[in-house]
């Protein structure tokens, strides 16, 4: 038995059978369980550690698995990483039949889980970007089932992140290159560069997330935004595998100036552009590049506070997008239209789903008291330290992402007629949302909870995780 | 632990009146229940004066290397009287809510229980981040119990924007903290950057409504009277508490004099507005920036104890008044008698009100000795326009009750004039307070003789909205602004989302990778 069977192999053998059951809730239910079951594993099962069940047997849990000559290797530093996504996972597997889309997202989303968790473990590590291209196409069907007609959205997306491939193969061919061979200035510009733009493609860096909103008009929200929870948490993964583990990469100078440049940017952008938007999937989606931006802020610290700041993001995003694309859906599968003026006086109608819409919205730009709050004071006062000027376009981002929050406020309590309180949706739909909201509150007050992860993920990276 | 206790009082209180509410609907006690929560707690804060400082530490948030600061709550001298004052409005508010149409109402007890227990955390916070947390909380309770309670459009709407404003305050003091850690201090109560303090004094404006002035609801007859002031109040004690915490060291910035003036001249417009209104509870906003503007004048000279004095005058002077809806001879000389607790005498809860080591420009005094006896004289009328309601006509329970709920923040008014506090039994700037009172008394004389200072309600006159006024052309330049930012993201959008959009983006990324490229070199 080996660790990679375990993480990798069972969720991509089960994910087909997960087409089986013929209720979405079964099918849901079963999801989340594996899921669970799995992430329990990764923090319990020991690898590579004798296990002695009695006094004539013990066993081992090998942490390698060779395939077509390349090793797919999991050690015992890469166990918090699978509890959290595999834990996080089980959260939007349960979720899904609530959403609407359990019998897609399940096995799908199970396999491409599985995919990019082969990808951060995958030697020689450049055959992640191949591995990651399959989880794409693997999504495709996910975002727009087969008898819908692709939109633009769903096209772009894959032109964007299959562009991303051939710039990460090649600066891995070209790093080699500056490894053995370290003076040479022009070897190391190039794969610089080939390196930034495979990231821009793959983490959506602004002009590159135009596919973000135009998804979230054409999918169901949910969909959308189980693949922008995973794939750019999976690509910053892999962005720290770089940097893990070529010193020069480390230790460039403008590294930092870098990566909060970026974040920076999309974090205006993606604040400013959802001040303006009427459409609330877009709404969600320029949040989601507000999100990666804070993540590319935080990452940029990484020479002051080694991942701790950007480790402390993960779950509160994750919590956030999980309960903000649920109430979305919620209101697409009743209502139909996610437009402002077809929304309007929701609150009053569905009272818990826009609380879950609302807070979720908050904490992803930040307020005080929710999960969102305590990364995003890190991540700003850190940036405030190194120049104040940053710190003032971060709060311009954060104040346009609030003006949309208010907006959306505002068109949910508006209603020509004086209307009533009445709970709508399912108990499910109303359960789920509610226990959301009482975990951001949870880890707004008391980030710490979250410690006990936070302090073993960095481990996983052995360079940069100090 | 005697915080926890207090805070066990309020919170475990509300939690059974829900409990109750939903379990056992027809519960007859729940008064009681909330009457002796609210008195525990009111007690147990005056215990809090044996053992003075108390503090109440939260779990260390982690990461440390990441939050140097936790969450961290402090009872001193003057955050009690803050403390004190807050559970003496809401025994209070309890104990007058016997004579109101809508008693027994369970939900608005445990709102105000609970909102009890939120202002003392506020005002208690040691640090920026305490503080930061609790006002939130406030906001979000007002903001959820103004959408559950209105139901006019215009109202819900006024509800969001009175929530934007205050957060964009608490944005502030975030702002403030950063900006005093990129100077090389973080951010707390004791020391702070010299360019911190201005951010600091927006917050609390800002959340005040002082500065820029606004005033979010006009007409806020929708609250309720009992529930509807402990809101208001407890918001206005959470923001007021910063006042006395900024450090003076950090007000030194050149832009101090003229948000000196504009505080002052909303003062004046306030109190103006406050003495001319025919309505308490609608002219409760104009009271509230009143009073606020002079503890914010007290804190910018150096005197945070003036301005604890500014504050507490506000909410217990403002409690005392809003509460009243009874006509009894008798409480209305108790109501006409606290205002010598806010005259600024000696020996009064004001005393030090007007005390500080900075010198002041002698036209500023003419303004604020003013705008102090607009307040009062205001006040004095107010007190005297408290509806006739027969007092008899109610049971004797709730006549005697009643006067006890008034008479209790009466006490409260004078006892803070002679203990409890760095302000107590203080001779202050005297003459001062004589000349305020002096004014104030030729106010309320002249006031029934000269019309235009008694307008005759007219509810049948339609403002003239036509006009332009210079607020309605900032904000009608604001909007320009939004609306210019809002063509120019749709037209980004538009040619980035358009079939063109890929050359265009393909664009942008040549001419990032040749920076890129260009930076590496």
């Amino acid at each position: 038995m080996n660790a990679p069977l375990i993480w990798i192999g069972i969720p991509l053998i089960l994910s087909p059978f997960l087409w089986l059951p013929r209720r979405a809730n079964v099918t849901a239910f079963l999801g989340g369980i594996i899921a669970l079951f799995l992430a329990l594993l990764a923090w319990f099962l020991p690898i590579d550690t004798p296990l002695r069940i009695s006094a004539t047997l013990s066993f081992k849990l090998a942490d390698s698995f060779e395939i077509l000559g390349r090793q797919i290797i999991i050690s015992p530093a890469d166990q918090p990483l699978l509890t959290l996504i595999y834990g996080l996972a089980a959260l939007w597997f349960f979720g899904s039949s609530a959403a609407g889309v359990a019998r897609r997202l399940v096995p799908i989303g199970m396999s491409i889980i599985a995919l990019l968790v082969a990808s951060l473990s995958v030697q020689p590590f450049l055959y992640a970007a191949l591995i990651i291209q399959t989880a794409i196409l693997i999504a495709i069907p996910l975002l727009s089932p087969p008898e819908k007609k692709p939109g633009r959205g769903i096209i772009r997306f894959l032109i964007y992140q299959t562009l991303a491939m051939p710039f990460l193969l090649f600066s891995g061919w070209l790093m080699a290159g500056v490894e053995s061979n370290p003076g040479d200035l022009e070897l190391l510009t190039q794969a610089a560069t080939l390196l930034a733009l495979g990231f821009a493609f793959l983490l959506a860096v602004f002009p590159l997330y135009t596919w973000i909103p135009l998804l979230m008009e054409e999918a169901s929200p949910y969909a959308v935004g189980f693949i922008l929870w995973l794939l750019p948490s999976i690509a910053f993964f892999f962005a720290l595998g770089f940097l893990d583990r070529y010193a020069w990469l480390r230790e460039f100078d403008q590294l930092p100036d870098v990566l909060r440049s970026a974040g920076i940017l999309m974090i205006v952008t993606g604040g400013i552009w959802a001040a303006f938007q009427r459409h609330l999937g877009r709404m969600m989606g320029y949040a989601t590049v507000f999100n990666i931006g804070f993540s590319l802020l935080a990452l940029s610290l990484f020479q002051d506070y080694q991942l701790s700041a950007f480790f402390l993001f993960i779950v509160p995003q994750s919590l956030a997008l999980l309960i903000w694309s649920l109430s979305l859906s919620v209101l697409t599968l009743r209502e139909g239209s996610l437009l402002f003026k077809s929304r309007q006086g929701d609150i009053y109608r569905y009272p818990i789903i826009v609380l879950g819409l609302i807070f979720a919205h908050f904490s992803t730009l930040g307020l005080p008291l929710l999960a969102g709050f305590p990364p995003i004071l890190a991540a700003w006062g850190g940036v405030a330290e190194k120049t104040l000027l940053s710190a003032f376009w971060v709060a311009v981002g954060v104040a346009s992402l609030l003006t949309g929050a208010v907006r959306t406020l505002a068109v949910m309590v508006m209603s020509p007629e004086k209307e009533n309180w009445t709970l709508n949706g399912s108990w499910l739909q109303n359960i789920l949302i509610g226990v959301g909201i009482f975990f951001i509150l949870l880890f707004g007050l008391f980030p710490q909870l979250m410690s006990p992860l936070l302090t073993k993920l960095p481990f996983a990276f052995s360079y940069l995780g100090g | 632990m005697l915080i926890l206790i207090t805070l066990s009082f309020l919170f475990l209180g509300a939690l059974a009146l829900l409990l109750l509410r939903i379990f056992n609907p027809d519960f007859r006690y729940p008064w009681l229940i909330a009457v002796s929560s609210i008195f525990l707690a009111w007690a147990s804060v005056l215990f809090w004066q044996i053992k003075i400082p108390l503090e109440l530490t939260l779990p260390a948030w982690q990461p440390v290397i990441l939050f140097p600061d936790s969450p961290h709550f402090i009872v001193d001298q003057l955050s009690w009287v803050y403390a004190f004052s807050l559970t003496t409005v809401g025994l209070g508010t309890i104990l007058t809510a016997i004579v109101r149409k809508n008693f027994p109402s369970a939900p608005a007890w445990v709102g105000i229980l609970a909102l009890n227990g939120i202002g003392i955390l506020a005002v208690l916070a040691e640090n920026p981040l305490a503080l930061v947390l609790t006002w939130t909380a406030i906001d979000l309770a007002e903001l959820f119990t103004l959408l559950a309670s209105v139901k006019e459009e215009n109202l819900r709407e006024r509800a969001v924007i009175s929530f934007s404003m205050r957060v964009l305050g608490s944005g502030f003091l975030i702002w403030a903290g950063l900006v005093s850690t990129a100077a090389g201090t973080p951010l707390n109560f004791i020391s702070a950057s010299k360019e911190s303090g201005i951010y600091m004094l927006i917050a609390a404006g800002l959340r005040l409504g002082v500065f820029p002035m606004h005033l979010p609801f006009k007409t806020e007859s929708a609250l309720r009277r009992g529930y509807g002031t402990m809101l208001r109040l407890t918001s206005a004690a959470s923001s007021l508490i910063l006042l006395a915490r900024i450090p003076y060291e950090s007000l030194q910035s050149p832009f101090i004099p003229y948000v000196f003036a504009i505080i002052s001249l909303t003062a004046l417009y306030s109190s103006w507005m406050w003495f001319r209104a025919s309505d308490t509870l609608d002219a409760r906003p104009y009271w509230l920036l009143g009073m606020a503007s002079l503890a914010l004048i007290s804190s910018l000279r150096a005197n945070p104890v003036g301005s604890v004095a500014w504050g507490t005058a506000l909410i217990l002077g403002g409690g005392l008044l809003f509460l009243s809806s009874l006509q009894n001879k008798w409480l209305n000389r108790l109501l006409q008698l606290s205002l010598i607790a806010m005259s600024t005498l000696p020996f009064t809860l004001t005393a030090t009100a007007w005390q500080s080591q900075e010198t002041l420009w002698w036209g500023y005094w003419f303004i604020l000795l003013s705008a102090q006896a607009l307040l009062l004289a205001g006040y004095y009328r107010h007190a005297q326009r408290v509806k006739k309601t027969d007092f008899k006509s109610h049971s004797p329970l709730s006549r005697f009750v009643y006067p006890l709920g008034i008479g209790i923040i009466f006490f409260a008014l004078l006892i803070l004039g002679i203990w409890g506090w760095p302000g107590a039994i203080k001779i202050g700037a005297w003459y001062l307070g004589l000349i305020a009172t002096f004014i104030t008394l030729i106010l309320i004389w002249l006031r029934p003789r000269i019309r235009s200072l008694d307008p005759l309600e007219a509810h049948w006159l339609k403002p003239n909205t036509a006009e332009k006024t210079t607020t309605g052309r900032v904000y009608s330049l604001f909007w320009s602004l939004y609306y210019f930012l809002r063509r120019l993201s749709r037209f980004i959008t538009n040619i980035l989302e358009s079939d063109g959009g890929i050359l265009w983006t393909l664009l942008f990324i040549i001419l990032f990778a040749s920076l890129i490229a260009e930076g590496i070199r």
